[in-house]
C-alpha cells in the first residue's frame, strides 16, 4: 500500500508511539487523586507538557494546554479571545477549523476581515499590513496550507501583530513535525498543533502553546467548557490558572503519551532529514505529474511547502481516487475541509486530488504512483 | 507542606526543588487543607520551607499557603 494522505493523519506510526500509548492506557487518571497510578499519570502528563514546551519554545509547561484536537484548540482560543462585537483577521487560505468558528462569531456581531495568504511573501505581507490597520482583537493564520505548497511568512506576520498590539494565533496543523517551530522565535502568541499528523501521534489530542500574553488573556476571560478539574472542586468555576482552567474533564492520556513519543522520534530523526525527504518527494511528484496526460496542476502560484494538488480532465475525480485506492494508492480528493482555500486558489468548483507525504514515503512510491495514475487516467477517459 | 496553585505548578515546583537538592514530593493534600476543596501540595522538611518558597517565587511558580 502507498499511503499519501498524511495531511489528514500520518501513517504508519512508529513502534515507540504505539508502545507509549499502550503503557499510558494502563495508568490512572492524571490529576484525579493521589494514588500511585494517578500520580504516575500526572507525572507523564506534566513530562509531556515540559517536553513540548522545550521542543516548541513555549515559556513553561503550564503554557501547554491539551484539547481533543487542533480544531477544539482553535475554537477555544478564537471564541474566548474575540469579544462580542469584536474583530478577527484570517487569511483566505484557512481550513474550516478556523473559518467556521470565526463565522459562528458573526452572530455575536464579530467582524471578519481576510488577508490574502496565497502567492509571494511580499503580496501576503502587503495584504496583511493593510488589514491589520483595522486593529483586530485576534489574527489567526495557518503556517502551511493543507491543500497546496503554500507557506505563510509567519515570523513576519507575528512580528507585525506584536508591533500593533494584536494577539496572533498560528494554525501549525500541516507544519508540525515537518520543520522546526518555535513560539518564541516566531513571536507568536499561540500555536496550535494536532497530535496525529506530522507529530506522528494518535488521533484524539491537539495542543495549544501560549505566550505569556495569551496565557494571561485566557486566564482572564470566561471559560467555554466547565467540568471536573481534579482540584479546587468546591469552587463554582474552573481553576483560574492555565492549563487546568481550559482542561475540563479527563484528558486522553494515551494520545498525549503518544504525542510525546512522536516528538521524541522526530528529535531522533532530525528536522533536516525529514524536511529534505518531503521536499524531494514533492519535487519528484510535481515534476512527474506535469507530464502525465490528463493532469491539470492546481495552485500554480503557491510558494513554500505543503501538499501537492492537481485536477484531471475527468468528469469525476472521486472515481479516480477510488480506482487508485483499489490499486493500493491512498490519496484524498475533494475540498479537504478548506473551501475557502480552494476558492482562493481557483479550485473550489471541482476540488482536487491531494497528495501529502510523510518521512516514511519513498521516491519509489512516487514513481509507482505516477505509473498507476497514468494507467488509471487512461482507463477512465 | 506547601499548598500549590495547581497540579502543574506542584510538579514544576517539585522538579525545580529536586534539581536544587531539596528533598520534596508532590502529594494530594488532606481534605480541609484549603478552602477550595481538593488540592495538591509539596511535602518537604520544615527547615527548608522558607528556602523552598523563595526558590518557587523566584521561578514564578505559583503557590498557596505554607501548611504545618
Amino acid at each position: 500500500m502507498i499511503y499519501f494522505d498524511n495531511a489528514a493523519t500520518s501513517l504508519p506510526k512508529p513502534a515507540a508511539v504505539l508502545k507509549a500509548a499502550n503503557r499510558a492506557a494502563g495508568l490512572g487518571n492524571p490529576g484525579r487523586g493521589g494514588h500511585l497510578l494517578a500520580m504516575e499519570a500526572s507525572r507523564l502528563l506534566y513530562g509531556t507538557r515540559a517536553h513540548l514546551a522545550l521542543h516548541f519554545g513555549a515559556p513553561s509547561p503550564e503554557s501547554v494546554c491539551f484539547f481533543s484536537g487542533a480544531t477544539e484548540a482553535l475554537n477555544r482560543v478564537i471564541k474566548s479571545i474575540v469579544p462580542v462585537g469584536g474583530r478577527v483577521l484570517l487569511s483566505d487560505m484557512e481550513h474550516n477549523a478556523v473559518r467556521r468558528p470565526a463565522l459562528a462569531l458573526k452572530k455575536k456581531g464579530v467582524t471578519i476581515d481576510y488577508f490574502h495568504g496565497y502567492g509571494t511573501k511580499e503580496e501576503i505581507l502587503s495584504s496583511f499590513t493593510q488589514r491589520l490597520e483595522q486593529r483586530p482583537d485576534l489574527a489567526v493564520f495557518l503556517h502551511t496550507s493543507n491543500i497546496c505548497p503554500q507557506t505563510l511568512p509567519v515570523g513576519e506576520l507575528c512580528a507585525l501583530c506584536r508591533e500593533k498590539g494584536v494577539l496572533s494565533l498560528v494554525d501549525c496543523a500541516q507544519a508540525g513535525g515537518h520543520l522546526p517551530l518555535s513560539l518564541k522565535d516566531l513571536q507568536a502568541d499561540g500555536m496550535v498543533l494536532p497530535g496525529h499528523k506530522g507529530l506522528l501521534g494518535l488521533q484524539g489530542v491537539g495542543v495549544l502553546l501560549c505566550s505569556e500574553r495569551l496565557k494571561e488573556a485566557l486566564e482572564q476571560v470566561e471559560t467555554l467548557v466547565e467540568g471536573g478539574s481534579g482540584s479546587f472542586s468546591l469552587e463554582e468555576g474552573m481553576p483560574t490558572l492555565l492549563p487546568e482552567r481550559l482542561e475540563a474533564g479527563t484528558l486522553p492520556l494515551p494520545a498525549i503519551a503518544a504525542l510525546s513519543a512522536g516528538v521524541a522520534y522526530i528529535e531522533q530523526r532530525g528536522y533536516e532529514e525529514i524536511g529534505e525527504r518531503i521536499s524531494l518527494l514533492s519535487a519528484r511528484l510535481l515534476e512527474g505529474v506535469s507530464v502525465v496526460e490528463g493532469v491539470i496542476p492546481c495552485a500554480k502560484r503557491a510558494q513554500g511547502r505543503g501538499p501537492c494538488l492537481f485536477d484531471t480532465v475527468l468528469e469525476d475525480n472521486a472515481r479516480l481516487a477510488e480506482r487508485l485506492s483499489e490499486e493500493g494508492v491512498l490519496v484524498r480528493e475533494g475540498l479537504h475541509c478548506a473551501p475557502l482555500a480552494h476558492k482562493t486558489v481557483g479550485s473550489v468548483q471541482r476540488g482536487g486530488i491531494r497528495v501529502s507525504f510523510s518521512m516514511f514515503n519513498t521516491p519509489k512510491q512516487v514513481d509507482a504512483f505516477l505509473c498507476i495514475l497514468q494507467r488509471e487516467l487512461r482507463a477512465l477517459r | 507542606m506547601i499548598a500549590m496553585s495547581s497540579l502543574t505548578y506542584a510538579l514544576r515546583g517539585e522538579e525545580l526543588l529536586k534539581g536544587g537538592g531539596i528533598v520534596v514530593r508532590v502529594i494530594k493534600l488532606p481534605q480541609g487543607s484549603t478552602k477550595k476543596g481538593c488540592a495538591y501540595g509539596l511535602v518537604l522538611p520544615c527547615a527548608l520551607a522558607s528556602e523552598a518558597l523563595t526558590r518557587l517565587e523566584r521561578a514564578g511558580i505559583r503557590h498557596g499557603d505554607l501548611l504545618r
